[in-house]
Formats: structure tokens, sequence, C-alpha cells
């Protein structure tokens, strides 16, 4: 369970502070996946970024007692200039999990053969998303935080997506960014609406999806 | 003014295990870290870890043949590969570590992602690979010219094993001060280059200091640099050869160094966004 008590966060601009969360509240259950909605610049990114510890929160409490992945983007979590592998096997080590198994995994999983002995940075998003979300699969965590730019791949890689998450990792959380409602109402059974710094649950997709659009 | 936090469940054990479970994550971060930057840094191209060795044989190499070619006025009666050994790999070190830590998190902002790579951690692990393998180059180096009969059995280990664990304390507290100052603004590191130039000549590497005139022995010796170097060289060379040190001061001098760094790296955090 992952639960958040009025989470406020700052930014200094010049002499501007500007207040991008104000008290915002909510939980995650085991099991529950939730669509973060909001509009461009309402505080997804940065909700997702507290949450991952990539910052600290102005004031407020995160209280968490789920394993968390790295927020899964499209940048971020793999040095760009070392290999596939090389990458899996720092990843591997950090988390305290066995490489063979890791390995095993995401070549299955990204489907990426060859090209896990490239370097990073020559991938396309297409090959890091695969990359970057087979490695998480394979460390295994209770919550997911996943930027939708992560679903770029194809109808077979969504596929394998929507196997591991929904048949094999029922059980998981999952907090999606997206803009996509056909992303959303297929992945998330709930959604947190980030307005003028403030937020709401649903539990219903379709009606979240509706508010957010006459906001 | 910081009162927003994250609350993980181990904040209910005591203080020990959560102590002993931080100690074991952070050295795995660490030992991941390490291999990471050896594959960053030495590349598994061609002969890899092994440049580490190779650099300061050709450096030595070089100087033996210039000082062949040059010999007329051989005034000096120092043995030029143990007296070249122990001035520049130290000071290869200290570069080394200071070089390594300037904008250390913004080389590595990717790595941040992953919550448990703290910066100390990644702090710790560029200073380690720099120690262990310039230890290790020069103590295989100095076998490598031993085997050729540049350098003899040196007097007394222990010195050169102290001196050199002295030096490099001197040297990470260093790194860490101005690494952890460079996150803040880059000013530090265009002024630490020109310092760094003019402090050359006071960290020993290229004279002894009974070389000197006597009236700036008590002064020079308060460099921890020199006083390490004396004290490794004393080793080597044993009673024959007058050594200066004020060890003393060094220890003194690089404890103080230390917390000034470790208090600025620990909020040098809060200066570096992670994109």
């Amino acid at each position: 369970m992952i639960r958040v008590v009025n989470l406020v966060k700052e930014y200094k601009t010049g002499h501007i502070r500007k207040r991008v969360l104000n008290d915002v509240n909510f939980d995650v259950a085991r099991g529950e996946r939730l669509a973060v909605l909001g509009r461009n610049g309402a505080g997804k990114s940065t909700l997702v970024r507290l949450l991952g510890g990539l910052e600290y929160p102005t004031s407020g409490h995160i209280i968490c007692d789920m394993s968390l992945s790295w927020p899964l983007g499209l940048n971020g979590g793999f040095q760009g200039s070392l290999s596939g592998t090389d990458n899996m096997k720092f990843v591997a080590r950090i988390y305290g999990k066995p490489y063979r198994d890791v390995y095993d995994f995401v070549e299955y999983f990204s489907e990426l053969g060859a090209y896990l002995e490239e370097p990073v940075k020559t991938y396309s998003s297409g090959m890091r998303a695969r990359l970057a979300f087979g490695l998480s699969l394979a460390i295994d965590f209770d919550c997911y935080l996943i930027d939708e730019v992560i679903f770029v791949g194809d109808q077979r890689f969504h596929r394998k997506c929507r196997e591991e998450i929904f048949e094999k990792r029922a059980d998981r959380s999952l907090l999606l960014v997206s803009h996509d409602a056909n992303i959303l109402n297929e992945y998330c059974n709930g959604a947190l609406v980030l307005h003028g710094g403030r937020s709401k649950v649903f539990k219903d997709v379709p009606l979240a999806l509706d508010i957010y659009n006459s906001l | 003014m910081k009162t927003g936090s994250y609350i993980t469940p181990d904040h209910k054990l005591p203080l020990w295990s959560r102590f002993s479970a931080k100690l074991e994550s952070q050295s795995r971060v660490v030992g991941a870290l390490v291999m990471r930057e050896i594959h960053t840094r030495f590349g598994r191209e061609n002969i890899g870890f092994a440049w580490i060795i190779a650099e300061p044989v050709l450096f030595c190499l070089g100087v033996i043949l210039m000082w062949s070619i040059v010999k007329s006025e051989n005034h000096i009666e120092t043995p030029i590969v143990p007296f070249l050994l122990s001035g520049y790999m130290p000071l290869l070190l200290y570069r080394h570590c200071v070089m390594r830590a300037l904008r250390c998190m913004q080389a590595n902002l990717e790595l941040m992602y992953h919550r448990q790579v703290t910066i100390f951690a990644m702090y710790m692990a560029r200073m380690a690979v720099e120690i262990i393998g310039t230890i290790a180059a020069f103590f295989i180096t100095g076998f490598i010219f031993f085997m050729w009969g540049f350098v003899k059995v040196p007097y007394d280990m222990g010195p050169i094993v102290l001196g050199w664990l002295l030096y490099a304390w001197y040297s990470v507290a260093v790194a860490i001060t101005i690494g952890a100052l460079s996150e803040r603004s880059e000013v530090v590191e265009k002024i630490w280059h020109p310092i760094s130039y003019i402090m050359i000549p006071l960290s020993g590497a290229f004279y002894m200091v009974d070389w000197l005139p006597k009236s700036v022995h008590h002064l020079i010796i308060l460099f921890p640099q020199v006083s390490a170097v004396e004290y490794m060289r004393g080793g080597y060379f044993g009673p024959g050869v007058p050594v200066y040190y004020n060890l003393p001061v060094a220890i003194y001098t690089s404890a103080v160094i230390t917390v000034i760094g470790l208090y600025f790296l620990k909020d040098a955090r809060s200066y570096v966004e992670v994109t």
C-alpha cells in the first residue's frame, strides 16, 4: 500500500515559488491500477518523480510499504554508453537479483536479441521501452510507475505487456501516467485526476476520463 | 526547511538492523558502480584495466630515456625510478580523484533513477577504483622495474603502505569537497583547474624536501601530500636518505577536510535535478 498524505511540492523559478502539488492525498492498494490524469503542467510527472524518490516533497508524507519501480519512461535508468547487457548487470546487482534470471527474462520479453550487446544510446525508443519494461518486470516490483510512452511498441509487444500485467501479475499495482483513453481504459481500474494542484480519486475510469476532458 | 518525508516500512525496525540493511544494500550498489566504472573508464576493448598500469610504466620509461640522453650533469644521486614512482603516482591518484569527483553526479544522472544509488555510493565507487587501481599499479610497476634492476627491495614496507593510505585519504577528502561544491556551481570547476596547477609544486612529487633550503623545511611539510610522499620515500630508502615529514598535521588536516567534504556532500543531492 502506498499512502500519500498532504503532499505539497513547490518549485522556485526565479523569485516566484510555484506550487505544483497542493495538498494531494490518495492511497494505492495492492492490485490497484491507477491512471494518473491531468492537463499538461498539472503535476503528473512531478508526482511520479516524488513517488520514485527522484525528488523530495516540500511537505507532506509518502508512506510506502511496497517495492516501487523506478519511473519507467523513455529515458532514465540506463547508462547510454553501456550495452543493454551491461546495464542489465548493473540493475540486477543493485536490486540484488541473480543476473542469469534477469537476462533470461529480458531476452524473452524484449526480443532484442543481438541488440542487447549494443550501447543503449543506439536504441530506438521502442527498443528502449522494451528493455526498460522488461528489466523492471524481471526485478519484480510490487508497484510500477509507468509513463505511457513506454507502450510505444507494436501489437505483439502490447500483447506481451497485457499478459505480464494482467495474467502473471494481477496482484501488482500500477501508476500509469497517460492522456490516451484507450490505454487507460484497458489497463486501469481506477483514476487519479490532478487539477490545480489538487487530486481526486475515481473508481470509474470512463467517468474520470469524462471529467478530465471537461476540465 | 524540509518537512516532507518519504517513509518506508523499515523505519519501525531497530536502528542497528536498519543500519545493517542499508549497509548491505549500499555495498551492493558500490560494487555495481565499481564494475560499471571499470567498464566505462577502461572499456572492454584492447587491454582495458591494464591501462592504469601501462600508463606509469610508459611515463617512467620516458623519463629514464630523457635522463639517459641528458645524463651529462648527473648531480642527483637519488635513484631515479623509485623517486619518480613515489612522486608521480600519488600525484596521479590525487589528480584523478578530484577529476573524477568534479560534476560526478551530473555525469551519472541516469543512474539516480534507481533510488538506492546515492551520491555517497557514487563517490565511494569512483574513489575506490582510483585508489585501488593506482596503488596496485604502483606496486606492479615497482615490481616490473625491480625485475629490470631499476628498483631495489624497499628498506621498510610499512611506511610505504601507510604513506599511501595517508595520501589516498587526503586525496579523497579534497576530492569530495571540491566535487560536492562543483555540483552546486560550475565556477568551482573553473577555479579548481588553475589552483590545482599552482598546487603541483606543493605536492612533493618532483623534489625531496632535503633539496630545499633548510629554512622552508618546517613549512613545506605542513602540506599533507609532501609529508605523505616523504614518509613513503623514507620507507623505501631507509635511514641513508634524509626525509622530513609531519604526520600529525597531515592527519589532522585530512580529517578536517573530510568533515567539510562530507558536510557539503550531504546537501549536494538537492542541487542536482534529475531530468
